[in-house]
């Protein structure tokens, strides 16, 4: 019966990931207004054949805002993401290979630090120190979210050098560069792309809830958070405003979701044997 | 199957217990509401929804109120209520005199002019020397009278403990002349000293009293305060003894909501009769509603944007003009302040004393105008819709704060249309300040109060020295007539100068005004008598409110 399930999950999380996908790059094409022009005279407007999801307090459609902040809202996710993968993979990678050295004592410490400190309020004082925009909520993000990828390596790391394969490699004279990118690397990348599926989801809330505070984008570029932010403000008197980005953020977190969890089925030998 | 069943099984309870909630909340709600419908207050579903609501935000204690329906109470609910009873305490005596406790020498009424309240006549003796007659009926609450010696020893409380209140007092001299006539000796000739003394900052009280308590509180107001939790709630009763016109409400609570939706509901629900500090987003909520209506009053002060006048694009006037003229005002009302301001195209514009001023300058919206002047300073459009001039492009970076973010995206919009390529960078105020500390800012807004004395206020903006001088304007015209100000002794021909300043500024616009910041008051419909008045903050009680008995 579960089994049955797991192509399920994969399958549908990449249909609606696709769909999204679709109408999301395809902003420039299937937006039918600018999403930056304002219009005093169409404010607030009810969703109607015009504007399917209304009209936000400048007059701006939000069905165009809401495609053309996917944009961001995803490219910006996905680029704090694989920053975060690659400096969590070296991390990891170096940390594990050198275990026990002062090398990783340092960075295991430097983690522990960073796992104790909410990411949003190392949000708030780098936007207070250097202003609010969308590269410094990056670099607050990015800061903090490759932690989770470096202690995974550093795990997949120590349990394959346990392995004959690592025992061998080190008998024939193989250098540490070697080992580390022909044989520790592939076996970590299984595991912490599971992981980025699952974390994707959460960096879009994350980033979407930090717009929302107005520590990303600026005006008036939309972005999923901020959209709801300035909706919040019209609740009572147009709450379809917050439809379009609302939904949006739903459907591509549980896309995410879906496809890791359909990952994790497919690639996690673990979940494979407890199954 | 068994999973089915417990699946089925946790919906049923958790409907069940969703269903017995929303039964209990509905009766909770619906006992206020229901009293009120049969008082005849005539409370729709919507009502009931938002008494409901009020009543689950921890007001219900209150809730029957508005059913009492004679003069016995007013509840008001404020954004924030005073942390202490001590009128030098920062903003307490702005709290204590909104609310009917506290008094100053004189008062400014609705349409601006200065009116005596605890004195009874002021006059001008000679350029530095004015004379204040007082009141011999006014008393303080413990009865003790209201002389020259009462008066004195309050305003030197006041001078060296409250930090607010020394812009007012630190340039005045107080003597008595006799029992009830005050001598005041000003540092600087032709001072407005009863507009000085009409602030909140120099309210009257007993300089022998502690002021820690109730008990020991000694003030002159028609409402005495008799219960108070601070931050939370103040209590007020009818002081039996007050000298003027007693209030016909017999008791005012005055308590504190910080969340503006909660005290919207509030007023909504008729829990409470008026609530303070309603934002423009929440005027849709009272279109059709007959329980409250708005009141919305232009304050005085005005939504100013300050450009850098050291940075290079904007050392050139015809470019600060331009981005004068660029404006849709009309608009920018209706899309940051929700229609509930006017346009106002020079500083003082928002001072009633002051109305001719409104559009002196920049009578009407002109894009061609920004864009002709645009043209002649050298700033060619590009193909993109942007201005160069020597290969860069005409920046501007806009940092907004609180409130302003969506009066930033209107005013980048407007000025995008000309050609300039503006930011909006939206944040907490501290980092305006350090902006402009280091200089590396280009324009922000402020919005500082017009109503005062005229040389002070204008000084303060535009001398080179002014402390709300943040662009560096410097110029000679302007210096020189304020130096003509300083001298001038007639109301008349200070009024016409200040005047002149003003539109001298606006034409050179080191600064761009918009329109003042709207001041919204939620009013029950109930309630009359209300005053509208730009500063509402002080005058929400008077003595002629009324409430409905049904």
């Amino acid at each position: 019966m579960s089994n049955a399930n797991h192509p399920v999950s994969l399958v549908s999380g990449i249909v609606v990931l696709g769909l999204l996908a679709i109408l999301i790059l395809g902003a420039p094409f299937l937006a039918p207004y600018d999403p930056v022009k304002q219009n005093v005279t169409e404010r607030l407007e009810k969703p109607s054949m015009e504007h399917p999801l209304g009209t936000d307090r400048f007059g701006r459609d939000v069905l165009s805002r809401t495609l053309h902040g996917g944009q961001t809202t995803l490219i910006s996710s996905v680029v704090a993401l694989c920053a975060a993968l690659i400096i969590g993979l070296f991390v990891g990678l170096t940390a594990g290979m050198f275990h026990g050295s002062i090398i990783d004592i340092i960075l295991m410490r430097l983690i522990d630090v960073l796992l104790s400190f909410p990411f949003m309020v190392l949000a708030m004082v780098i936007a207070a120190l250097f202003g609010t925009s969308l590269s410094h909520l990056l670099l607050a993000v990015v800061a903090v979210w490759w932690v989770s990828f470096a202690r995974l390596t550093r795990s997949v790391v120590l349990h394959a050098k346990n392995e004959t394969s690592f025992a061998a490699a080190r008998v024939l004279g193989a250098t540490n560069g070697a080992i580390i990118f022909k044989e520790l690397l592939p076996k970590a990348i299984s595991p912490v792309l599971i992981l980025a599926t699952f974390e994707l989801g959460s960096l879009i809330l994350s980033i979407a809830a930090l717009s929302f505070l107005g520590l990303g984008s600026q005006p008036p570029a939309p972005e999923w958070g901020s959209m709801l932010a300035d909706g919040r403000d019209h609740f009572m008197q147009a709450p379809h405003i917050l439809i379009g980005p609302a939904l949006f953020i739903f459907l591509t977190v549980l896309a995410f979701n879906l496809i890791g969890e359909g990952l994790r089925d497919r690639l996690d030998p673990y979940e494979k044997t407890e199954l | 199957m068994k999973k089915v069943l417990f699946l089925s099984a946790l919906i049923v309870i958790i409907t069940l217990v969703g269903c017995s909630n929303n039964s209990n909340t509905a009766s909770t709600g619906n006992n206020p509401a229901g009293t009120k419908d049969s008082a005849g207050a005539g409370s729709g579903p919507d009502t009931s929804d938002k008494a409901d609501a009020a009543d689950k935000a921890g007001n219900a204690d209150k809730g029957d109120n508005a059913d009492k329906g004679d003069n016995r109470e007013l509840i008001v609910a404020g954004q924030e209520i005073a942390a202490s009873l001590d009128p030098v305490k920062p903003l307490t005596s702005s709290y204590l005199r909104n609310i009917g406790a506290a008094e100053a020498l004189f008062k400014v009424d609705a349409g601006g002019k200065v009116q005596p309240e605890l004195a009874e006549s002021a006059a001008e003796v000679d350029p530095t020397t004015w004379e204040i007659e007082l009141r011999p009926e006014a008393r303080f609450w413990s009865g003790k009278a209201i002389d020259a010696d009462a008066v004195i020893a309050s305003l030197e409380r006041s001078k060296s403990l409250d930090l607010q209140a020394k812009p007012f007092l630190e340039e005045l001299t107080f003597a008595k002349k006799d029992d009830y006539t005050l001598q005041v000796k000003t540092k600087r000739s032709h001072m407005q000293v009863p507009l000085n003394l009409s602030y909140y900052q120099t309210v009257i009280h007993n300089a022998e009293a502690k002021h820690d308590a109730i008990g020991t509180m000694d003030l002159t107001g028609m409402y005495k305060v008799v219960e108070f939790s601070p931050k939370q709630k103040m209590i007020l009763a009818l002081n039996e003894n007050y000298w003027g016109k007693k209030p016909v409400i017999q008791r005012v609570v005055y308590e504190e909501i910080s969340d503006e939706q909660t005290r919207v509901l509030s007023v909504l629900s008729g829990r409470s009769q008026v609530a303070l500090n309603i934002g423009t987003t929440s005027l849709a909520q009272f279109r059709d509603s007959k329980e409250a209506k708005i009141s919305a009053t232009p304050a005085a002060n005005t939504q100013t944007i300050y450009l850098n006048l050291g940075k290079p694009q904007f050392e050139d006037v015809r470019v600060r003009q331009a981005l004068s003229w660029a404006l849709n005002r009309e608009e920018l009302v209706i899309l940051a302040a929700e229609g509930e301001s006017i346009p106002v195209s020079t500083w003082l514009g928002s001072n009633p004393a002051f109305a001719e001023a409104k559009n002196a300058v920049y009578i009407k919206f002109d894009p061609d105008k920004a864009a002709e002047l645009l043209d002649e300073a050298g700033w060619a459009l590009g193909s993109e819709g942007i201005r160069y001039k020597d290969g860069k492009p005409l920046t501007l970076r806009l940092m907004t704060w609180g409130g302003d973010k969506a009066l930033g995206e209107a005013l980048q919009n407007q000025w995008t249309s000309v050609g300039v390529k503006a930011e909006v960078q939206h944040g907490d105020y501290s980092l305006i300040q350090t902006a402009r500390e280091s200089g590396d800012w280009d324009a922000s807004i402020e919005a500082w109060s017009t109503f005062g004395d005229e040389l002070t206020l204008l000084t303060g903006q535009y001398a080179p020295e002014g402390s709300a001088n943040y662009g560096g304007f410097n110029d000679a015209e302007t210096n020189q007539l304020l130096a003509r100000l300083a001298e001038e002794s007639d109301g008349a021909a200070r009024n016409k100068l200040a005047l002149q300043i003003n539109e001298r500024v606006a034409g050179q616009a080191p600064v761009i005004s918009l329109f003042p910041r709207p001041q919204i008051t939620a009013v029950s419909g109930k309630l009359h008598g209300f005053q509208d008045h730009f500063r509402q903050f002080e005058n929400t009680v008077n003595a002629n409110l009324t409430l409905d008995s049904k």
